[in-house]
């Protein structure tokens, strides 16, 4: 009777046991995975002070610069980035949903442009940096809305194999509409970025006729639009094109990476270089409002104007007396810049996405 | 005197507490499955529609009517027609058969290669389009233009498209009983196999290809890239460069009212094919592997031609990497970028894929083998997915602004993009799970009930392992395709939360293209041994509900 029983034992506890340790196992795996994700996903519930900033300036900058900041003031620095490629529906869009229960304390705009919209929209607070001396007060609001410090400047960049002799290259920026350089010219849409808000400069400056013989010709002699300013540099460098029309941060990238190009300053001897300010705008019901403050002071601050011309962003500090992004070799102050009223183009450009340049841009495409 | 009231609402209705709210449905004759699955489909489409909702509330919609101009938008509305519809053929045409032969005749490296076929999905379309870019100069100046306007973003928007289709093909193959492919093998031999498979797979390959090219219909950044002004490009004007909510809109309800007829029409001749049941038993057993063709040309055909599509742009990502001097620095940045985003981006891809496959498997389990009722689930796909990701996206974001804060939790946290997303593509996960569903035989079904066999064992034990395949690509695919959306992710994600490929997209405009090289490069490694080791998860499904019912099953009582 014995021996019969201890064998049904040795099958029965054998296979429970396997089934226990496999069970713990599994729900021990599966408890271990679900607990990371969870986890993960957990506010964090400590005390330290934190402001949020949106910044459509390139994220390995903005990026630096909050850790510079953490560092000195003691409060945390979530980030929201954008790029001002247009391939993205864009933190203002995002800014103008949230306008009813703000997330942001700060907007860092890569494009003084659309920090005046943001000013239009109404979802921008009144502060006056003080350390915003020194700063020219033409690249900022006039009514404290927002600051405009470290700006890109539009330049024509070249490829040095394509593009011929120094005699023979275009100085304004008018030129790349002539036939003689237009066919191999390209030109970033300029419905988005920059671009939207050169194309608006002109329109301002040259008035309407001759801005929209400007495009119109472009467009005859054969000039071709590309989706972004860092497209207009990858084809320009890649040598599909001589001529491009960018921002200075591009060239700088090209250079850089030892791509052939060359760049030219346009418009020297005559209206003078376009400038675009970055700017900082504090948002209004901001939640985290002394601590948007203290990073606004930061952001405009002279320091940052030397990081952002020493560093890979190479932007130009608008104070006159700071030294310029290697690169370029020349400080602000040296160049002819052309005047800007920025607070204006805001309608300009929305005039102009209703109207001329959107039609412009479908007849390229088709 | 009864009075119509006691005629449709019986006394049992009185009764208070869940069981009154049934006997209310079941008198109304409506069955608490159909409240489900309307409320399923009234909160996917409830974001978009809220985001419509402010716009009219707004007052803009009346300017958005005159701004919208109709000969434009319905060029270009016929532009990305065309070009979603060139992308879905080719890809049908390729991977359709690939899938086919890749599930019929497996070797055993393969099994990689159908674990990594997910991967070029991990990567926004618009990635793709910069590699093919770059190759341009490599190209003769003549034939430059194949990589640029409509054929360049049709073959970068085939990446994304093809690995779809091969994908739910290849599951759909794997579907097939080893008893089905037995039994034509022996009555017609291989060729008959292979009709067999094809006639098989054919409604999920086409659904998988329409429903991929509905997915990049709405993609802006491969249009830009590629300088094509499609749909996508008037959302994109309307949105980034107007700002203008109520246009992009406007834009949207009237591509959705003009694709509909086609929508409708595309449900109906698929739903026939795609709810029924062609098999006589469970497929719980792997499909017999059958040499079809030599290994050189099956290489050539499954593994060689679809990497044709991703090889080339990939080897135009890498290149500026190939050729530097500080490949070392910046593949270093990309591994902290990792470190620091890797579990956020996790975290995302898990819940999108989670709540897409929940939403999905509850909008799809009623239709599973009815025509009608398949037909209406396509239409809503249709509709669901020809909605522009952003206008999804940003109806969650208007939602967490006037909800009150106590919702933030829910609304505004670091759940905010898992579950948008997983709104967004439940449709997708609902079309290849019913497809899935009504392969299904009925028999098991009703032996489960003749047999009284607890729901939950019935699902572990007999549906899930026969849908296993498409359950697991359908997990695969809506984790990756969430984390590629990465316009929608920056409208969502909390503050300090950036994905992966958000900070990918937020450096490539203006970097060296060497960092955007490191960033791809390390992110593809990094998704694809996640999915390699994903394939471990079967297995742990295996283990779980091993452990879970075979207690039950041993220690159940033998039927007298």
């Amino acid at each position: 009777m014995t021996p019969p029983r201890k064998s049904h034992r040795k099958s029965i506890v054998a296979p429970i046991l396997l089934r226990s340790v496999l069970r713990a196992k599994a729900l021990g795996l599966l408890a271990c995975f679900i607990s990371i994700v969870i986890s993960s996903g957990c506010e964090r519930k400590d005390k330290q002070a934190e402001v949020v900033l949106y910044s459509s300036i390139d994220e390995g900058y903005s990026r630096e610069l909050a850790k510079l900041f953490e560092s000195r003031s003691g409060v945390r620095v979530l980030l929201v980035s954008d790029t001002e490629a247009a391939k993205s529906t864009g933190l203002v869009n995002r800014l103008i949903a949230e306008k009813a229960r703000p997330r942001a304390d700060v907007f860092w705009s890569g494009d003084i442009g659309r920090a005046a919209a943001i000013v239009q929209l109404g979802l921008s607070d009144y502060y006056r940096s003080p350390q915003a001396v020194g700063l020219p007060l033409e690249y900022s609001d006039a009514h404290g809305k927002f600051t405009g410090f470290a700006a890109r400047a539009r330049l024509i960049l070249y490829n040095t194999r394509l593009a011929g002799a120094p005699g023979t290259l275009p100085a304004e920026v008018a030129d790349l509409a002539k036939s003689e350089f237009a066919a191999r010219t390209c030109l970033a849409n300029p419905l988005f970025g920059t671009t939207s808000m050169h194309a608006a400069v002109l329109f301002e400056r040259w008035g309407e006729a001759r801005a929209e013989r400007f495009f119109r010709d472009f467009a005859a002699h054969g000039g071709k639009l590309v989706a972004s300013n860092g497209e207009v540099r990858r084809r320009v460098a890649a040598g599909e094109f001589a001529f491009g029309l960018t921002d200075s941060d591009d060239v700088s990238v090209a250079l850089r990476d030892r791509q052939p190009t060359g760049f030219i300053i346009p418009d020297q001897s005559g209206e003078g270089v376009l400038l675009i300010p970055s700017a900082a705008v504090l948002i209004k019901g901001a939640p985290h409002p002394r601590e948007a403050q203290v990073l606004l002071d930061f952001l405009v601050s002279a320091e940052v104007e030397n990081w952002m011309a020493a560093s890979e962003a190479a932007h130009l500090p608008l104070r006159p007396d700071l030294t310029p992004p290697p690169f370029l070799g020349k400080r602000t102050a040296e160049l002819r810049v052309m005047p800007v009223d920025y607070a204006k183009l805001g309608a300009r450009m929305q005039s102009l996405m209703d109207g001329f340049l959107t039609q412009w841009v479908d007849e390229q495409r088709r | 005197m009864n009075n119509g009231a006691n005629r449709t609402v019986p006394p049992q209705v009185a009764a208070t507490g869940v069981n009154s709210h049934f006997a209310l449905l079941r008198a109304l004759r409506i069955s608490p499955k159909s409240v489900i699955t309307s409320g399923v489909v009234l909160l996917i489409l409830f974001p978009s529609a809220m985001a419509v909702m402010a716009s009219i509330a707004n007052g803009g919609a009346d300017t958005a009517w005159t701004g919208l101009r109709l000969s434009s938008f319905t060029g270009a509305l016929g532009r990305s027609f065309l070009e979603s519809g060139t992308v879905a053929l080719l890809s049908l045409l390729l991977a359709w058969p690939c899938g086919v032969l890749a599930g019929l005749q497996s070797p055993q490296l393969p099994r990689v290669w159908v674990a990594l076929l997910p991967l070029p999905l991990a990567l926004p379309p618009f990635v793709w389009a910069i590699g093919l870019s770059y190759l341009r100069p490599l190209l003769p100046y003549a034939r430059q233009g194949w990589l640029d306007g409509f054929s360049g973003a049709v073959l970068a928007l085939t990446t994304q498209v093809l690995p779809i289709t091969l994908l739910l093909t290849y599951a759909a193959v794997r579907q097939l009983s080893a008893s089905a492919v037995d039994a034509a093998l022996l009555h017609g031999g291989r060729s008959l196999v292979l009709r067999m498979a094809l006639r098989h797979t054919l409604p999920t390959a086409v659904a998988a290809a329409l429903f991929g090219g509905l997915l990049v219909f709405g993609d802006s950044g491969c249009d830009q890239i590629m300088g094509y002004h499609g749909f996508s490009s008037e959302i994109l004007i309307a949105f980034s460069a107007r700002l203008d909510l109520p246009l992009a809109a406007v834009k949207a309800t009237t591509a959705v009212l003009l694709l509909l007829p086609i929508g409708i029409l595309a449900a109906a001749l698929l739903a026939r094919h795609l709810s029924i049941s062609d098999l006589a038993r469970p497929a719980t057993r792997r499909v017999t592997r059958v040499i079809l063709m030599p290994p050189s040309i099956w290489w050539l055909l499954v593994v060689a031609l679809p990497s044709m599509f991703v090889l080339p742009p990939f080897y135009g990502l890498l290149r500026p990497l190939l050729g530097g001097t500080n490949a070392s620095q910046y593949i270093g940045k990309a591994f902290a970028i990792l470190g620091e985003s890797g579990a956020i981006s996790l975290r995302y891809g898990a819940t999108a894929a989670v709540i897409a496959l929940l939403l999905g498997a509850i909008l799809a389990r009623p239709v599973a083998g009815q025509r009608h009722g398949s037909a209406w689930l396509l239409v809503f796909a249709v509709i669901a997915l020809t909605l522009p990701s952003p206008l999804h996206s940003l109806g969650v974001v208007s939602l967490g602004t006037s909800a009150p804060p106590a919702w933030d939790w829910l609304l505004r946290s670091e759940w905010t993009v898992g579950w948008t997303f997983g709104l967004r593509f439940a449709p997708l996960a609902a079309v290849a799970l019913f497809a899935s569903w009504a392969r299904l035989p009925r028999s098991a079904h009703e032996a489960a009930l003749l047999h009284a066999v607890p729901w939950l064992r019935y699902t572990f034990n007999v549906v899930a392992p026969t849908i296993a395949p498409m359950l697991w690509s359908v997990l695969i695919v809506t984790a990756l395709l969430a984390l590629s959306d990465v316009g929608s992710t920056m409208l969502l994600q909390p503050p300090g939360g950036a994905s992966y490929p958000s900070h990918l997209f937020a450096v490539m405009d203006n970097s060296s293209e060497a960092l955007v090289a490191s960033l791809t490069l390390v992110y593809l490694l990094a998704v694809g041994t996640a999915l390699l080791a994903a394939r471990a998860v079967p297995a742990l499904w295996r283990l779980v509900a091993r452990a879970v019912f075979r207690d039950d099953i041993a220690t159940s009582p033998t039927p007298q």
